[in-house]
């Protein structure tokens, strides 16, 4: 007994101590990872991704909330004060264009942001007031930023609930936006504050500010997601920086060699430095890991094999061996389209997006270039090479229908890409149309209370058949409440994948503003934040549809609308001194005039009206003459 | 019928009535200079008319004003500067009470050496040396056998009787400092009157046989012995020489010295009030109260190599019994961060003799580099919150080791300085760091052993920020010794120092602050003043009396809590947001909206005044001119 009674105390002590050692080891697990993903796009631009990780293991609460190695100070505070569960911020400047570029899915974390500022937040469940808690944390990133996140802090802005970003129900959710926020250098230096080598040191030095800030499209998130104790451990946190730039190559060397190929369909060649003004010296050193990849998009990949193809069978000896040579090897060697300047570390293949084929992503390690030998990873084009963008299977527009200053009506277009797919074996939509699986499509809108909605106009249409509200339509809507609180609407409706279109409206009046509710610039109109679209495929049909191999690729993507301008009736904004004025000089008159009449005799007024006065004189005379004959008659 | 006759009457009376109105109004307006007078007196209904206009408009501007009015809480003005007046004339302090205790063994009573009239006698010329600062004193003489008290009794505040009796001169070396403080701090203890601003001063008699070894191992103190300041609220003299006669007079002088000093003042040699109210604006405290310590380790190039530390250690081992101790004084909160690329902001020169970068005096203010060095603010920090930032910089390679040149050329044995209200920078050199190549980002772990010396430096710093000597100041010539407070890093007897001053500075800052928003409120009468403001300075001018009234009883504590509040209070009065906004409400806005009114209907209203006016003092002339050649 004794001796079990050892045993059991030497495996009790043995856990504490694991435990202890866990807890300590757990508590300094602080992690810094950076990269970059550029991405050659269709049309000749060209897309760089920079993501900056910074994770924080679980471990004891308190301590972590004073002592502060890499992880931001200032975030970690913000996230412990304001009980953030989750919590994303992005700065958005320019338009994502879906049709040249394709869609954002392929890389991870990445979704395409609607201009101007846009806020969710999910808190964790605590008795605190939760609309406390986003005033001061709208606030406080005001602050942080820089930015006039503030005014978000008015409840007639933020919907209470995150739309399909919403996970469970976990705490209450908080979303707004700001489509007419500005985004520029003053937001961009604070971002860059809260990494561990800000701009001094790693990828992160690329980022010269006019150039970022000249770009077609560039968005700018931070994105803070705390352990809950189911998939990470409590405590933990991971706040995840990233930036998406589309640029052009500022390298005007003559692009394609040989000349066969006309000045306009040239692709311009480029290398870290044209795009971004400097090459790579070097990794941040307080990153575990810094790469930089060079990603060539599934339909680059067909059509470079393809366009290789070709000119190995058109050639005299085409072995049967570089026929089918793997794409890998194409890239990393020579092949007769682009030259690499650089060959890559490593190659790996990544199923994306919801192409069919997976794209390559050529890797560089950061951490084996230095000053002196800095990294430039570059393409120089020999051949020009059409390839469509990596496009999800549909595209959505909004847009505003309506004129004059009572009425319109919100539509939502979802549109097939079918048009974007030449290539047959890329065009998304499946040949077998029987049984061919349903996809879910959800739009999420916050509409402001001013735009007065009519639910009972929505009109849902599928390919021109109109769908029935209470059969095919999910809806979820939190009607609007006039200063208060905005419309929010989540319109979910299951479409076959083959459908062509997808139309959806619903009607609004323009409702009126009191004259200190217009901003300073009323006349340029209302922005309403754009809309996001969710297609994932349908629930039911999940195991039938990995099956075809070609959906499995259909994660769920998101696409955001543009924003919508909508414009109201302005007032004279010096009416109301105009008012003023022109009731009191009447009344004024009046006065005058009373006082006078009041004060100078009538008589006065007699004498000098001499001709009046004869015709009044007469009408009395003429009265009297009446009076009398009355007064006669009656007699 | 007769309707029909009445017309021409009608016709007639008004044609008379319009020829006699001719007249007159012809006579009036037409004659300046007629002459021609008038029978009766002049009607008044016109001049009635117009002041009955008149009269409405003048019952009409209370009302006006009155809805014109903004919303102004009463606020006790004429309280607010009685009381800045009442802190002017009489400055807020928390009172001192001293305690002399004569502990001797039995023999020298026997031998007469201490009396009941020389305890006055010490009392008395304590008094004197002590001069205008009002310490209660209170001299015991404690015999194994017999215990005499003179001066103020104030219950059992004071240290009872025993000190003899419990062993002091048996149980304790004297010489050991150390131990004898844990003795009289143990006594103290028991007898639970270690409270704040109660100062005990035991002069232990000298033994005859220790008279010669004394003196012998004291050679500087050979006269007066030795006087050491303990780690809590007492000090002691051994080798005082009781024996003769007229001792009284210098042991007072040495008593009050030591008092004024270290007691009241904190360690500094007593100065004119004026300087230290100087000190004591300097504090670097929130208005409620409250400071954030941050601790910043800065790698100057992580490139080079990479410093990490064990701050959680050393919070735990050397901050938090600081932190403890300050509690009274203001609650201190920590936190810390590693921030990396942060080169300082002026250029060091190599020195071939010292083999060292040397930053030059001269160039100290410019550091810190504002623009790397992101010492955020907290927003951790609540309120208004003041920042005192602590930063450890480890230099680059190209310029380790970095150190820092005093005035005299020297270099700077602490290797760091602080800025009063920001904080303090200590420069930490990796040792043999000019021999070490730099390794590529090799990483480095401060532990909280290595850190002790900085602890040390940063210990001091807090003192320095908060007003105190930095390290405790031995004056050997008078032969004043300290026990140093190895855990804590402040005593207790400097943390009544900087309650009393802490407490003055916020009675003065509250009271000053009421009276500029007195100020301000009646310069601005557009101004809205809410409930709150009013209900805050109503607070705040109570809280302020309580202090004062706490502090006449003694009540260190609730006196310093409630000055506190008091200006927290003022403060939370003053910045109120609704004061912000109403500043700017534009006069020209209510110009704008009264004017189209009021102007064109004043302006018929007062003419017909002057007109009315004038032409009735112009007929009543008439008619007494009339009247006055009927007379005659």
């Amino acid at each position: 007994m004794a001796d079990w009674g050892g045993w059991l105390f030497g495996f009790v002590l043995l856990c504490v101590l694991l435990g202890v050692v866990d807890g300590e080891s757990s508590l300094r697990s602080e992690d810094f990872v950076e990269s970059l993903v550029v991405r050659p796009l269709p049309d000749g631009k060209v897309l760089g991704h920079f993501e900056f990780v910074n994770e924080l293991g679980g471990g004891r609460e308190g301590a972590h909330g004073r002592h502060h190695k890499l992880f931001p100070k200032a975030i970690f505070q913000i996230v412990q004060k304001f009980r953030i569960q989750e919590m994303e911020l992005s700065f958005t400047q320019g338009r994502w264009d879906h049709r040249l570029w394709g869609g954002l899915e392929g890389l991870e974390s990445a979704d395409v942001k609607p201009g101007g500022v846009e806020l969710w937040a999910q808190f964790r469940p605590s008795n605190e007031d939760v609309d406390m808690l986003w005033r001061n944390l709208t606030h406080a990133l005001s602050g942080l930023f820089c930015a006039s996140i503030n005014f978000l802090e008015d409840p007639a802005m933020v919907s209470k609930w995150g739309g399909a970003r919403q996970n469970g129900d976990m705490g209450a959710v908080r979303h707004g936006a700001l489509p007419r926020e500005a985004v520029c250098t003053e937001n961009l230096t604070p971002w860059l504050k809260l990494l561990p080598c800000r701009d001094r040191a790693g990828l992160s030095t690329l980022l010269e500010r006019p150039r970022i800030h000249n770009s077609n499209y560039y968005s700018l998130r931070v994105h803070v997601k705390a352990g809950n104790g189911i998939d990470r451990p409590k405590g933990s946190l991971r706040l995840s920086q990233t930036l998406t730039v589309v640029l052009k190559s500022s390298d005007t060397s003559a692009a394609v060699r040989g000349g066969s190929v006309r000045n306009e369909n040239r692709r311009p060649n480029w290398s870290l430095s044209s795009l971004f003004g400097q090459s790579l010296a070097g990794s941040c050193p307080l990153a575990s890991s810094s790469h930089v990849y060079l990603e060539l998009e599934a339909n680059l990949v067909e059509e470079l094999k393809r366009a290789e193809n070709q000119m190995l069978s058109g050639s005299e000896d085409a072995h049967e061996d570089a026929l089918n040579a793997p794409a890998e090897d194409l890239v990393a060697n020579s092949n007769a389209i682009f030259d690499l300047n650089l060959a890559p570390k490593g190659v790996s293949k990544r199923v994306s997006g919801s192409a069919s084929g997976s794209s390559l992503f050529l890797n560089y390690d950061v951490q084996k270039w230095s000053g002196d030998h800095p990294l430039d990873v570059g393409m120089t084009w020999r051949a020009f090479l059409a390839w469509s963008p990596s496009q999800g299977p549909f595209r959505a527009t909004q847009f505003l229908t309506g004129r004059g200053n009572g009425r319109g009506a919100i539509v939502s277009l979802v549109n097939a890409n079918r048009d974007g797919c030449n290539g047959m074996r890329l065009c998304p939509v499946s040949e077998s149309d029987d049984g061919s699986p349903a996809i879910d499509v959800t739009t999420f809108q916050i509409v402001p209370w001013y735009v007065r909605l009519y639910m009972h106009t929505l009109k849902v249409v599928v390919d021109g058949e109109r769908v029935l509200l209470k059969k095919g339509v999910r809806l979820k809507l939190s009607p609007a409440e006039d200063r208060k609180s905005p419309a929010v609407l989540e319109i979910g409706v299951t479409i076959p994948r083959n459908t062509s279109m997808l139309f959806v409206s619903v009607e609004f009046d323009k409702g009126y503003l009191r004259i200190d509710e217009h901003p300073p610039d009323a006349n340029r109109g209302f922005d309403i934040p754009s809309a996001l679209f969710t297609f994932a495929s349908a629930a039911a049909g999940g195991n039938s549809v990995s099956k075809l191999g070609l959906d499995s690729s259909l994660r769920r993507v998101q696409i955001c609308s543009d924003n919508l301008l909508v414009l109201l009736a302005t007032p004279d904004f010096s009416m109301p001194y105009n008012v003023i004025t022109f009731t009191m000089t009447a009344l004024a008159l009046y006065f005058g005039s009373l006082l006078n009449s009041l004060r100078l005799r009538s008589v006065t007024e007699v004498r000098s009206q001499q001709p009046a006065s004869r015709i009044s004189t007469k009408l009395q005379k003429l009265l009297a003459r009446f009076r009398g004959r009355e007064k006669v008659k009656t007699q | 019928m007769e309707e029909l006759t009445e017309v021409p009457e009608v016709d007639r009376s008004s044609e008379d009535a319009r020829g006699h109105g001719n007249g007159n109004i012809r006579k009036e307006e037409e004659g300046k200079g007629d002459e021609s007078s008038r029978r009766e007196p002049p009607g008044r209904k016109r001049l009635f008319i117009t002041f009955s206009v008149v009269l409405c408009f003048l019952l009409g501007v209370p009302f006006w004003w009155k809805s014109t009015e903004v919303y102004r809480a009463p606020l006790p003005f004429s309280a607010i500067e009685e009381h800045a007046r009442y802190l002017n004339s009489s400055a807020f302090a928390l009172p001192c009470h001293l305690h002399i205790i004569f502990a001797s063994a039995p023999s020298h009573t026997r031998g007469g050496f201490v009396t009941g009239s020389s305890l006055e006698k010490v009392a008395e010329s304590f008094r004197q040396h002590a001069g205008d600062v009002d310490f209660g004193v209170r001299v015991t003489l404690d015999a194994e056998d017999s215990c005499v008290s003179v001066g103020r009794e104030d219950g059992g505040e004071y240290w009872r009787c025993g000190l003899a009796k419990s062993g002091l001169h048996d149980v304790v070396d004297l010489h050991d400092d150390d131990r004898l403080d844990e003795f009289l701090w143990s006594f103290s203890k028991d007898q639970n009157s270690s409270t704040g601003g109660r100062y005990t001063v035991v002069v232990i008699g000298r033994e005859g046989s220790d008279v010669g070894s004394q003196s012998g191992m004291h050679q500087n103190a050979h006269v007066n012995g030795r006087t050491v300041v303990g780690k809590h609220r007492h000090a002691w003299m051994t080798g005082v020489d009781l024996s003769h006669p007229g001792f009284e007079d210098g042991i007072a002088s040495r008593i009050a010295d030591v008092a004024m000093t270290y007691f009241k003042n904190g360690g500094r040699a007593s100065k004119t009030g004026r300087d230290e109210e100087d000190q004591v604006a300097s504090m670097p405290l929130s208005a409620d109260g409250e400071a954030v310590l941050s601790f910043s380790l800065l790698n100057a190039n992580p490139e080079d190599w990479i410093f990490d530390w064990d701050i959680e250690e050393v919070e735990e081992r050397y901050l938090q019994p600081l932190i403890e101790v300050m509690e009274p004084v203001a609650r201190l909160s920590i936190e810390s961060q590693v921030l990396y690329y942060t080169p300082k902001a002026v250029s060091s020169h190599w020195d071939e003799a010292l083999k060292a970068h040397l930053v030059p005096f001269k160039q100290l203010p410019f550091f810190v580099n504002s623009n790397e060095w992101h010492l955020d603010t907290s927003s951790a920090a609540t309120g208004r919150s003041k920042l005192l930032n602590f930063a450890i910089y480890v230099p680059a390679a190209n310029e380790c080791p970095l150190h820092m040149q005093l005035s005299s050329g020297r270099i700077s044995p602490t290797n760091g300085f602080t800025s009063p209200g920001w904080g303090g920078v200590i420069v930490h050199n990796l040792p043999g760091c000019e021999n070490l190549l730099p390794n590529k980002s090799e990483n480095y772990r401060l532990t909280s052993k290595e850190l002790e010396p900085l602890v040390g430096v940063i210990v001091s710093q807090i003192r320095a920020l908060f007003g105190l000597p930095p390290t405790f100041v031995k004056n050997s010539k008078a032969g004043i010794y300290g026990v140093p407070a190895a855990v804590t890093g402040i005593a207790d007897w400097e943390v009544d120092v900087l309650l009393r001053r802490r407490a003055t500075m916020d009675i003065n800052a509250s009271a000053s602050t009421l009276l500029s928003l007195s100020r301000l409120v009646s310069s601005l009468p557009n101004m809205v003043i809410k409930d709150e403001i009013g209900e805050q300075v109503q607070s705040s001018l109570a809280q302020a009396k309580a202090a004062q009234s706490q502090s006449l009883v003694g009540a260190y504590h609730a006196a310093a809590e409630a000055a506190r509040k008091a200006r927290s209070q003022a403060e939370a009065a003053f910045f109120q947001p609704s004061i912000m906004s109403m500043l700017y409400f534009p006069a020209e806005h209510q110009l704008a909206i009264y004017t189209p009114f009021f102007v064109p209907v004043l302006l018929h209203v007062l003419v017909a005044l002057l007109k009315e006016g004038s032409r009735y003092k112009k007929e009543w002339q008439k008619y007494k001119r009339w009247h006055m050649r009927q007379a005659t």
